[in-house]
């Protein structure tokens, strides 16, 4: 008595011996359509979310790397308004409603402006404090300015009647506060290098154990990489 | 080739468009035959990869049998008689899931562990639906030689 399996071997066997004639036009039809189906199945090689993939770490390392360093730190803050003579209209058009200085005092300079309270009433800074008495202390948040032809980015912190409780101090536009980070720091001091400014790099090392041994790689990354980024979108 | 595809694709056109991909399939990828087996062999395979995805493509599914196989005794004698287009008439009948198993099975000679992996289905199932294709083409048979003796009487 036979069993399947060879019921399935002699079926085998007959019907690998038999072949079909292609019907006639399959040859040219593939003829025409295989360099076109070849073509496609090249340019599908690189997926298109490794692309999506690799915009996104671009974007995202961009981002980064155009980071600014963080607000509250006063020496550092304090120390680019000592340095930078910048005339008190471009202060004053860069920082948001709570201060408000009026055009009359734009013919004096960041640095010989007096900022400390007065009893004259004409005085454009002391209308301000008697104007809004909770804010006796007004700061002026970072001018995180992002230019694309210009790229320093210029901080500034205005101390007005720093006699006051800085407990008090609660100004609008401290929203625009930005991540404090070792990258941050590292950034502004290259920055304050890059001005040709004295840079204490022993000091930013401190407590970082990380970055101890190769925080002059980082710096130089970095210095090659805003290089190279000017180069390619044509910053001036 | 066309034959092998064709019996796993019984509507002709489909089966041409089938064995065209699987052309495709095996012009793009010459540079991966090694030389392991024969050239035949692997271009075989990749048809019958191409009727199953093809198959895939528009069911999407294979009927799902309890996992409990049964087997039939003893085949019936005149299997063993019928010729090439008898037994190509008699596939053909079978619904699509059990036509497919019984292909892989019995003349492609893939196992059921292999046969499990490439749909996606249990051994079982596969061992099921061999046996009712089976079942199948016996009564199919049987169906026919009725057939013949009621139009000989």
């Amino acid at each position: 008595m036979k069993d399947w399996n060879s019921v399935d071997e002699k079926w085998r066997e007959q019907l690998s011996n038999k072949s079909e004639d292609i019907p006639e036009g399959l040859w040219s039809r593939l003829e025409e359509r295989l360099p076109e189906r070849l073509e496609e199945k090249s340019t599908r090689r690189f997926p298109i979310y490794w692309a999506a993939a690799a915009m996104l770490l671009i974007a995202l390392g961009l981002s980064w790397n155009w980071n600014a360093p963080a607000e509250d730190e006063a020496s550092e803050l304090t120390r680019v308004i000592e340095k930078t003579e910048v005339p008190v209209e471009k202060i004053a058009a860069s920082v948001s409603e709570p201060l408000i200085i009026p055009t009359k005092a734009t013919k004096s300079t960041f640095a010989n402006a007096s900022l400390q309270p007065t009893s004259d009433v004409s005085d454009p800074i002391a209308s301000v404090i008697e104007e809004s008495p909770k804010e006796e202390m007004v700061t002026a948040v970072p001018i995180f300015e992002k230019k694309e032809e210009s790229p320093e980015i210029v901080t500034v912190r205005l101390d007005i009647d720093p006699i006051m409780e800085e407990e008090e101090v609660k100004p609008a536009f401290t929203q625009q506060k930005r991540r404090k980070s070792l990258f941050g720091k590292i950034v502004g001091e290259i920055r304050q290098a890059l001005d040709g400014e004295p840079v204490n790099w022993q000091k930013l090392k401190e407590g970082n154990p990380a970055f101890e041994n190769n925080i002059h790689n980082v710096a130089n990354t970095y210095i090659k990489t805003e290089e190279n980024l000017k180069r390619t979108l044509q910053i001036q | 080739m066309l034959s092998v595809v064709k019996r796993y694709i019984t509507n002709s056109a489909e089966a041409e468009d089938t064995l065209m991909e699987g052309f495709v399939k095996v012009f793009a990828k010459l540079d991966q035959y090694q030389g392991g087996g024969s050239f035949e062999g692997w271009i075989r395979k990749i048809m019958v990869n191409e009727a199953l995805m093809s198959i895939r493509k528009n069911k999407n599914r294979y009927p799902v049998d309890i996992d409990v196989a049964f087997d039939l005794a003893h085949p019936d004698e005149t299997l063993m008689q019928l010729g090439v287009q008898e037994i190509e008439s008699l596939i053909a009948t079978l619904p699509t899931g059990y036509r497919t198993i019984f292909n892989l099975y019995a003349i492609e000679g893939y196992s059921h562990a292999e046969i499990a992996l490439l749909l996606d289905i249990s051994e079982g199932t596969s061992k099921s639906q061999l046996s009712r294709a089976r079942a199948q083409l016996q009564n199919q048979l049987t169906a026919l030689q009725n057939e013949r003796l009621e139009f000989c009487r």
